[in-house]
């Protein structure tokens, strides 16, 4: 099961929000999108509607506050809607996956200060 | 080779398997190891960071697969049927080598004590705690022939806590880390004695093979240079170069053929599921504790102790981040433990030794070693990995766990593997002794961290009695002289079984407070060559 388009893209604005790029890349990375992909599609499958659910959600009251679709709004917006759900299970979700796929990815390697040598 | 009919048969080619496999194929018998994972090389088991045998969020990278589910049951009795990366599994290893093949490799011998904890400390109410009927004095010159014939880096010198050595370690320790060295200045000023970690890894040119580079992922992968010493690159391979052994991999032991207190070989399915019956005149069954019990219960071997007494290890962990940083980028990480607190605590039944770790992985530690006031997300969620990933230092320690009979493994009677072979069912937990004792450790980890300078230490301290067994898994087949209370003998042969034998850590009868594979091929050595002498 996949995620519609708008909901790709929605979900790769909030990884970014819970990572955020500095000097490295954040957590809406191509890399880290292509692990929450997968693991969203194959392995999470009985959470897609929770998320689906969570982001319309988001996306109306983007919408209802400030007249544009939640990834049209500035990043303090952003992270105020987000703020306010943060103890969403969908969130929660979420921050989980951008967390692993981020760490796990060479940008995030990079920020920790994991050096492979060998 | 073609025959169906061997002198030995031995189900698993982990740890205690493969010491078995070469003492007995050098001893001239034919023997065939049965394995049900396969052979994997270091560029098929990989280096990903969420697939591997030590974060396996969304997999292992070296089994079991998705064909070997087990079912856990809560305490309150619900059961839950779960795949092998999935929590409660229990999961080691299933591939040549078993556990071996990804394992750090730290290569412990128990304390004298750890052989003594039901004289030493009483048997606690509802605990199973028992003495094992051998003693450290009988497995010394096993513990040294495997640190020899494995190969162990390590100082025996400054073991202090143990008897002398007969003869030291056949390698020097792999070089302190910059974190080990934090720590051993801390362990001074509190005028606790370290040494280094024995490890089998090679620290120099060791049987034909390189010494490490010092790469940064060591423990849960395969090593790049084949450095790390498993039975896959030792024990096995003398086992196959004698001729006399023959390794069928991707093959699943379902049964050990039995009649009138006697084995007669075993039945196994291949990969393809075609069923295999070979005759032997011994079994040795080395398949892990989980395993090991489960194919006991499917047999019908043994009598009500199999299964019971699971057991692992509770393990403290407290991490410090000091002001500077202290990463030097030198695997395999581990190089500083004391023995201070493994015995002698307070009040609380036994220890535990306590050291620092391997490196860890951003993404393990990001999951295991943020304390709760760390922020979920945002910048500052990210600038604090930046700022503690490498000026944290470890302490972690194994704690002995305090048996209970509760804790054990049945045959689940619905769920059954693709083989269609019944499952573990998994249930119970540890005593609630391992529990203090692991907070009484946890303290003298927060002193450590903190006498070496860091200014800022967090962990937590385990709550509740959980089961315990996973990688470090033990205890399913007992080793005691009482066959009312044990599952074998101090020979390793099951009581009232002419020619069945248990090679692995099932036999442990307490798992020290230490990790335990090297006392697992001690005793697999000793039980083996017992065989091998009396035949
Ligand atoms: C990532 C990791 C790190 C570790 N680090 C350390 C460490 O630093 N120090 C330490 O002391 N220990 C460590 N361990 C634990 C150590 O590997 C185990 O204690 C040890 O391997 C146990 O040996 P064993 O012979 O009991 O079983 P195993 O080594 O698990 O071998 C059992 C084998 O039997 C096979 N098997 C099971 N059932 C069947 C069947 N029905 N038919 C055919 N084959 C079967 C399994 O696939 C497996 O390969 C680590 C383990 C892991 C995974």
């Amino acid at each position: 099961m996949e995620l519609l388009d708008s909901h790709a893209a929605m979900v790769q604005a909030i990884a970014d929000r819970i990572l955020p790029a500095d000097e490295t890349a954040g957590g809406g990375s191509a890399e880290c999108m292509i692990h929450i992909a997968d693991v969203l599609g194959n392995e999470q499958t009985q959470n897609i509607d929770l998320l689906r659910m969570y982001l319309d959600k988001l996306n109306v009251t983007a919408k209802i506050r400030h007249r544009h679709r939640f990834i049209d709004i500035t990043i303090e917006q952003q992270d105020a809607l987000l703020t306010e759900t943060e103890n969403h299970p969908a969130f929660a979700l979420l921050a989980e996956l951008v967390h692993e796929s981020y760490w796990a990815s060479e940008a995030g390697q990079t920020t920790a200060g994991f050096e492979v040598r060998g | 080779m073609n025959t169906q009919k061997f002198d030995a048969v031995v189900i698993g080619a982990g740890a205690g398997g493969g010491v078995a496999a070469a003492l007995l194929a050098e001893a001239g018998h034919k023997v065939l190891v049965i394995e049900r994972g396969r052979a994997q090389t270091f560029a098929d088991t990989g280096r990903h960071h969420l697939k591997n045998q030590r974060v396996s969020a969304h997999g292992h990278n070296a089994g079991p697969d998705e064909r070997h589910p087990r079912v856990v049951a809560d305490a309150d009795g619900k059961t839950h049927t779960v795949l092998p990366w999935q929590g409660g599994y229990q999961a080691n290893a299933a591939t040549v080598g078993g556990g071996t093949r990804v394992y750090g490799g730290q290569a412990w011998r128990f304390h004298p004590l750890d052989f003594r904890m039901a004289s030493t400390y009483g048997v606690p109410q509802n605990s199973s705690l028992a003495d094992w009927p051998i003693n450290y004095d009988d497995l010394a010159p096993f513990y040294e022939r495997v640190e020899h014939e494995l190969g162990v880096a390590g100082d025996s010198s400054q073991m202090t806590h143990l008897p002398q050595y007969a003869r030291d370690y056949p390698m020097p320790p792999l070089p302190v880390t910059r974190k080990g060295n934090a720590l051993r200045n801390g362990a001074r000023a509190l005028g606790w004695h370290t040494f280094p970690v024995p490890l089998a890894v090679n620290s120099i040119p060791f049987q034909n093979r390189p010494a490490c580079i010092h790469c940064q992922h060591c423990v849960g992968f395969a090593c790049p240079v084949d450095a790390k010493n498993g039975t896959q690159n030792t024990f096995l391979i003398r086992a196959q170069a004698t001729g006399n052994c023959e390794l069928r991999t991707e093959c699943m032991v379902s049964r050990i053929e039995t009649s009138g207190g006697r084995a007669t070989g075993v039945t196994y399915f291949t990969a393809e599921r075609r069923r295999v019956l070979v005759e032997a005149d011994i079994v040795i069954i080395a398949a892990g504790a989980v395993e090991t019990a489960r194919l006991l219960l499917l047999s019908n071997i043994g009598n009500d102790q199999v299964g019971r007494n699971l057991q692992g290890h509770v393990y403290v962990a407290a991490f410090g981040r000091m002001n500077e940083d202290m990463w030097d980028s030198i695997g395999p990480g581990v190089t500083t433990a004391t023995t201070r607190w493994s015995h002698g605590n307070d009040s609380v039944i036994g220890g535990g030794m306590l050291a620092d770790d391997f490196i860890t992985l951003p993404v393990a530690f990001w999951r295991t070693a943020r304390h709760s006031d760390v922020p979920r997300w945002g910048a500052d969620a990210k600038n604090w990995m930046r700022t503690n990933y490498r000026r944290t230092l470890e302490v972690k320690g194994p704690i002995q766990d305090i048996s209970s009979p509760d804790a054990r493994v049945m045959l689940d009677a619905n769920v059954r593997d693709a083989f269609g072979i019944p499952v573990a069912r998994l249930s119970g937990a540890t005593h609630p002794e391992s529990i203090r004792t692991a907070q009484a450790l946890h303290a003298r980890a927060v002193e450590w961290l903190k006498a070496a300078g860091a200014v800022e230490v967090w962990g937590e301290a385990p709550k509740h009695p959980f089961l315990s067994g996973g990688q470090h898994q033990a205890g399913t087949a007992r080793m005691g002289d009482n066959p009312d209370t044990s599952v074998v003998d101090r020979n390793g042969r099951v009581h009232g079984m002419q020619n069945i034998y248990v090679a692995d850590t099932s036999v442990h009868v307490t798992n020290g407070g230490f990790n335990p594979f090297l006392t697992a091929m001690a005793t697999a050595y000793r039980t083996v060559q017992g065989i091998i002498e009396t035949a």
